[in-house]
């Protein structure tokens, strides 16, 4: 018989039974769903942390070196233009594009102040937009057009306020002076949870620091350079001959090494996941077994008149592998069906999205089909060496 | 076309080995219609295996059209009986989950023809035992007399050399049983067909040309019908 022609035999026997296949089946369907939706998570973190992490939108890679203060208290910026000159000395050695001090931390900086004649250490919250997160409790906000314009205006926290003047509405209209400029004091905010003293628009703080003082130091590198290892070098340097390196520490994250730490947890539970699938894969496999054989003592008649007909004991064997294997095989396609969908459930709770590749479905197809040629081969063997004389007797 | 000679045939039960097929030999030309007689335990379902490709294990010699049965393997055994043989069997064996044309057209399939392109034979050989229009039905649905001409058109599909048809009528009524018998007859006559019966009941059996009586392992007589 030809192969097509048995393949729709098989399909029709089981169709017969669709009850008992699908029951057979779904210890297949648990563990390929199982499988599909750990490996798809374990892909999509990968690719979520390598994008984010690594290559910028050009493809170039970048690092940022943080500098520590030893004094807590200090507000010493740890990068200034020397240690740029520094750097750039040997950008070519290190595989450089460029080096760049960013002045904020996350949208704050500690600076020196001084405010009604005193000096004092405040952390300054830079603005990109007019922010109504802040509480105004006299005056007014800082405006979208003081930030476009760049105006020397500032908020103060009521705490600053009040250890400096009398009252709140005493503190409207003086000035602080950072970084050598001089800002008007528009408005006084309530501090609640946030640690900010004074808030200035961010363009303003910048032009007076002339991104030339700073505690990030971002280096960005030309592509397929060995960025963790070059950023290593540079810091070496910088502890060495940096600027601040008596003050303080030069210190870089490897988010390489890190992501390799994320990525070997989520192998580790991928190999957990694959072990109790595989498990659940083989009870499968016997339960398959179990109804191939309860299949063939049943249909023995059926057996013995293919025989008589003309059907050799190959095309019985392959017809009843050929069931098998197209359970199994369903089974797999479907519970990568609901593996899919299950990883791309689950990531809508977390911050990527699941990645499901090729190799995920034949994967799960050829691991399900294997399961059935395995489970399937001796019930078939038994079921092509019936004895055809003791049936049609 | 057939020819055995010296045909035996031994069974292991237990201990004991039974001699159940002693020194058989006959003839079988095309076109003839025979019937072969005896009682239950004399031999005659071995000795028909045997004649139909379905058992392989005997001493002496089965030549089919001059060619020798011993040495040939167990896929040529199938393949020769999907060649050469329709069997008709007692209680039918049609497979009761495939539809009447599934089960006519079966033998194509295992002879190596696609499904979608056996549907005219199918339905001229249905037609030529009378059935036209129930090709979609299930063998259920279908009374005795019918399902054993679906039997009968199956092990036509394939133009054999020859029908084998075990007790066809045994589990039929009087009336139904004459109807079958006719169908063999108008076979026999009109296409030439080569039938070997087995029958213990002598009012069928007399209905073909030679009757071939078995007792005890042994051709107790061969003789043709008187007309």
């Amino acid at each position: 018989m030809k192969i097509t022609e048995l393949f729709f035999t098989a399909l029709r026997s089981l169709l017969t039974n669709r009850r008992r296949s699908i029951l057979t089946v779904l210890g297949i369907v648990i563990g390929i769903a199982s499988v599909i939706t750990i490996i798809s998570l374990g892909k999509g973190v990968e690719k979520a942390t390598l994008k984010n992490l690594q290559a910028s939108s050009s493809g170039k890679q970048s690092t940022v070196v943080d500098y520590y203060a030893d004094d807590l208290n200090s507000t010493a910026s740890g990068f200034e233009a020397s240690d740029l000159a520094l750097i750039n000395a040997s950008q070519t050695s290190f595989g450089l594009v460029k080096a760049d001090i960013v002045s904020d931390n996350d949208g704050s900086a500690e600076s020196e102040a001084s405010i009604n004649g005193a000096d004092q250490n405040v952390t300054v919250k830079l603005l990109k937009h007019p922010s109504s997160d802040l509480e105004i409790l006299s005056g007014h906000n800082i405006s979208q057009n003081n930030i476009m314009l760049a105006d020397p205006v500032a908020l103060i926290s009521k705490k600053l306020a009040t250890s400096f003047y009398s009252s709140v509405n005493q503190a409207l209209n003086t000035s602080v002076t950072i970084n050598g400029i001089s800002y008007q004091v528009i408005g006084v905010f309530k501090e609640d949870m946030g640690l900010d003293d004074v808030a200035i628009s961010k363009t303003t703080y910048e032009r007076s620091n002339n991104g030339e003082a700073g505690n990030k130091l971002k280096l960005t590198f030309n592509r397929g350079e060995n960025v963790s290892k070059q950023t290593k070098k540079i810091v070496s340097l910088l502890n060495k001959q940096g600027s601040h390196h008596l003050q303080g520490s030069y210190e870089h994250m490897d988010m390489g090494a890190i992501l390799k730490g994320v990525g070997s947890v989520i192998n580790g539970l991928t190999y957990f996941i694959s072990a109790i699938a595989g498990i659940s894969l083989f009870i499968a496999g016997i339960g398959v077994m179990n109804m191939m054989y309860i299949s063939v003592s049943e249909r023995t008649q059926e057996i013995g008149i293919r025989l008589a007909i003309g059907a050799s004991p190959k095309s019985i064997l392959l017809q009843f592998l050929l069931e098998a294997v197209l359970l199994t095989g369903m089974g797999g396609v479907l519970g990568f069906g609901i593996g899919c969908g299950l990883a791309w459930l689950i990531s809508l709770f977390l911050p990527f999205r699941a990645v499901v590749g090729l190799e995920s479905f034949i994967l799960a197809f050829g691991v399900s089909a294997i399961v059935g040629i395995v489970f399937g081969i001796f019930p078939a063997r038994q079921a092509s060496k019936k004895n055809l004389i003791d049936i049609l007797k | 076309m057939i020819r055995l000679e010296r045909l035996n045939k031994f069974y292991q039960q237990g201990d004991e080995k039974i001699h159940v097929l002693k020194d058989v030999s006959l003839q079988i030309q095309q076109g003839e219609f025979v019937a072969i007689m005896g009682p239950s335990g004399s031999g005659k379902s071995t000795l028909i295996n045997i004649i139909g490709f379905l058992d392989h294990q005997f001493m002496g010699q089965y030549r089919f059209k001059g060619e020798s049965m011993i040495d040939q393997s167990l896929s040529d055994y199938a393949r020769l009986r999907n060649q050469n043989v329709g069997f008709v069997f007692q209680n039918f064996k049609l497979i009761s989950n495939l539809s009447v044309a599934e089960n006519v057209g079966l033998p194509l399939l295992y002879a190596g023809h696609r499904r979608k392109n056996i549907a005219d034979q199918v339905n001229d050989v249905l037609s030529s035992v009378n059935l036209q229009g129930v090709g979609a039905k299930l063998p259920m649905q279908l009374s005795g007399g019918q399902q054993q001409r679906v039997a009968i058109a199956r092990a036509l599909i394939t133009r054999p050399s020859f029908l084998l048809a075990d007790e066809p009528t045994g589990a039929l009524d009087s009336h139904t049983s004459q109807e079958i018998l006719k169908l063999f007859i108008d076979l026999n006559h009109k296409s030439r067909s080569t039938i070997i019966m087995v029958t213990h009941d002598f009012q069928v059996a007399r209905l073909s040309q030679r009757i071939i009586r078995i007792l005890d392992g042994r051709i107790e007589s061969d003789r043709s019908v008187d007309q």
